[in-house]
């Protein structure tokens, strides 16, 4: 078992895993799944209450029949897949995959029967935007959408944000087998504690903790730009989980832009921050070391890769204001590389932008932020594994030939940097390029042109949610399906996605 | 003579062209700190800000900040677009900046408004399908359920 705090090595869990499924494998797979699905439904009974709170009679069917639905479909597999074992390894990242891939589309029930969506993929679409914590949207007529949608969508990214399958089975059940596969399949690569469970409550904690904090900051500039005080709470509600979680639905239509507040601007970067902050750093800035902040590895490559890619935005956007640039470009820069995109733009203002900036703002998406965070995206501890590799490489050649060296880096200890964590990171970045790289082809295909066309790949794998106005209900249907494979996969940051390939593929063969 | 000072005074007796906010967006700089006429719905609400007041407005997916010096030239707005409202249909005149250099937005500074259709509440209505959807879902549920809780009572006493 891996140490706390030192990354786990998740390739080396490949390796064990035996890829040959038995009948009774099959069983345990749905007996979660079915725990997971009867977990997730019950909190649409929280949308529900809304609906029924705010007199919204047409969306409160919308939800029960979702809650329904939902809760039917998890009793039938726990019917039906009685419980046989506890789940193992290769069983929980195929519940992974598959409960991402559920989760969505349950998610999509109350939305489809709204009206706001063009079609059931577009509702999808809308699901996975929001539990991969994403942000790229298809509704339509945003701005007539009701309160107990906005919450479904904006709760569904901060499920997201926690880890679905985590979150609905720590919370509603006892399960403590494959729970560090369950974990590690959802993208986290680090543990707080010992016990999973104990690691995913304290995310908890430290998640509702924010809530409260970031809902009453929001809410106060809400209400004193003038919305009524039920708007204005449900807003600051939704604008918290899509900051934190950084994901980036926002409950009107120009997102951010809509407020016309500078402060409202600043409240959001300092949430957005505290979300790409790794979850570990927070417990260790709560109980044990504040400095700890100051001297982190993933803190000091945030800093390093945001005054460089700033500098560089400042030069590239000359044409405007320095308050401007300051105001727009800065903002757009914390939003892209904290993965939320939340954005005081339009998208054609964005699109005004030249296209040097659109690719800083392009590397700012793929970077992410930390690594147990609610982020996407490569990651910066991978990034400064690269770094570093680079950086021993040429120091090893102007030594002498018989010295030994190693390179270190601080991540809550000083810990030396071995060659699995650089050949890791290049792995991992090399799935999220070949992954931007396809995306963007593929738009490339639908006749787009090639800014927007990579702009919105990256922006889908990484889970950022800026768009050039590509992402629109208008949009071939299999650019949709495309990017909703892309935000899938780049949430679950591909692992989980091949152990379902590798089922799939042992199926065939026997 | 007559003929040049009849078309003089049509062309120049209205304040502008109307121009649709898609035709604005889509060529920003051609209408920069120009004398602009849109009509659009009002979205929202009044937003205060330090040197004055804020409206949304939005037409065909596209949405735009609206700047007024003073709240009475919005009080004439009965309807904002919400769930529950559509809102007033208003057409706008002012000059639009791309780049404000006192706000540093987008947007529009107000100099006429005039409700041409005025907003109303919508009537919420839940749909017969729906009803009969959520009456079968809740039969099935119920007893799924009830299967589920024999099964568990029955295993746990074997």
């Amino acid at each position: 078992m891996p140490d706390r705090g030192r990354t786990v090595s998740v390739f080396s869990f490949l390796k064990r895993m035996i890829i040959s499924p038995a009948k009774k494998d099959f069983f345990t797979i749905g007996n979660v799944l079915g725990k997971f699905i009867l977990g997730l439904s019950f909190f649409m009974l929280i949308p529900l209450a809304a609906a029924a709170l705010f007199g919204e009679y047409d969306a409160f069917f919308d939800f029960l029949i979702g809650f329904l639905f939902s809760a039917s479909a998890g009793l039938s597999l726990l019917i039906f897949c009685p419980w046989q074992e506890e789940a193992a390894w290769a069983h929980s990242f195929f519940i992974v995959s598959l409960g991402w891939l559920a989760a969505s589309l349950l998610g999509a029930v109350p939305l489809f029967f709204s009206h706001h969506w063009a079609s059931f993929i577009d509702a999808w679409f809308e699901a996975m935007s929001g539990f991969a914590t994403t942000g790229l949207s298809l509704a339509r007529d945003l701005d007539h959408l009701s309160f107990s949608h906005n919450i479904w969508r904006h709760l569904m990214m901060f499920l997201g944000g926690q880890g679905i399958i985590l979150a609905a089975i720590s919370l509603f059940t006892k399960a403590r087998g494959g729970s560090l596969g369950l974990y590690l399949g959802e993208g986290r690569q680090e543990k707080i504690f010992p016990n999973i469970i104990a690691t995913a409550r304290f995310i908890w904690k430290v998640s509702l903790v924010y809530l409260v904090l970031g809902t009453v900051i929001f809410f106060l500039i809400l209400f004193s730009k003038g919305l009524a005080i039920n708007k204005a709470v449900v807003q600051a509600f939704c604008l918290f989980m899509a900051a934190f979680d950084t994901g980036g639905f926002a409950p009107q239509a120009q997102s951010i832009a809509y407020y016309h507040s500078s402060l409202m601007e600043w409240a959001t970067m300092v949430f957005m921050i505290l979300g790409a902050i790794n979850f570990n750093l927070h417990f260790w800035v709560w109980y044990k070391n504040r400095t700890e902040l100051y001297k982190n590895f993933e803190v000091r490559i945030f800093f390093l890769s945001m005054l460089s890619l700033s500098l560089l935005l400042f030069f590239s956007l000359r044409s405007f204001s320095s308050f401007t640039v300051f105001r727009k470009g800065f903002y757009q820069l914390i939003s892209a590389h904290t993965g939320c995109g939340f954005t005081n733009l339009s998208f054609l203002e964005l699109n005004g932008f030249k296209p040097v900036s659109l690719i800083l703002i392009m590397i700012a998406m793929a970077l992410g932020g930390g690594i147990c965070s609610t982020t996407g995206g490569i990651k910066l501890i991978r990034l400064g594994f690269v770094f570093k590799g680079f950086l021993g490489e040429i120091k090893k050649s102007v030594m002498p030939v018989n010295s030994v060296y190693k390179e270190t880096f601080h991540h809550l200890q000083d810990t030396v940097i071995k060659e699995k964590y650089i050949k890791e990171a290049f792995l991992m970045i090399g799935f999220y390029l070949i992954s931007f790289f396809l995306g963007g082809m593929i738009g490339l295909f639908y006749g787009y042109e090639p800014v927007p066309a990579f702009f919105e790949s990256v922006s889908a794998t990484a889970n950022v949610g800026l768009s050039l106005g590509l992402t629109g209900p208008a949009m071939p249907q299999g650019l949709k399906l495309t990017y909703i494979l892309q935000m899938w996969a780049g949430r679950l940051e591909f692992l989980s996605i091949f152990i379902v390939i590798g089922y799939l593929a042992s199926l065939f063969k026997k | 003579m007559k003929k040049i000072i009849f078309i003089a005074i049509i062309l120049f007796a209205r304040p502008c062209f109307s121009q649709g906010l898609e035709e604005i967006f889509s060529d920003p700089e051609r209408f920069d700190q120009k004398q602009v006429c849109f009509e659009a719905e009002v979205i929202g609400e009044v937003l205060a800000n330090d040197s004055g007041f804020w409206l949304n407005v939005s037409e065909a997916g596209y949405n735009l900040g609206v700047y007024l010096k003073n709240r009475e030239k919005a009080e004439v707005l009965g309807h904002f677009g919400s769930y529950r409202e559509t809102g007033d249909r208003v057409r706008m005149t002012g000059v639009f900046y791309r780049d404000c250099p006192l706000h540093h937005e987008c947007g529009l500074h107000l100099d006429d408004l005039e409700v041409i259709e005025s907003g109303y509440i919508r009537r919420e209505s839940v749909s017969a399908a729906k009803l009969k959807l959520s009456l079968v879902l809740a039969i099935i549920c119920l007893t799924l359920g009830g299967i589920y809780l024999i099964k568990e009572h029955y295993g746990k006493r074997n």
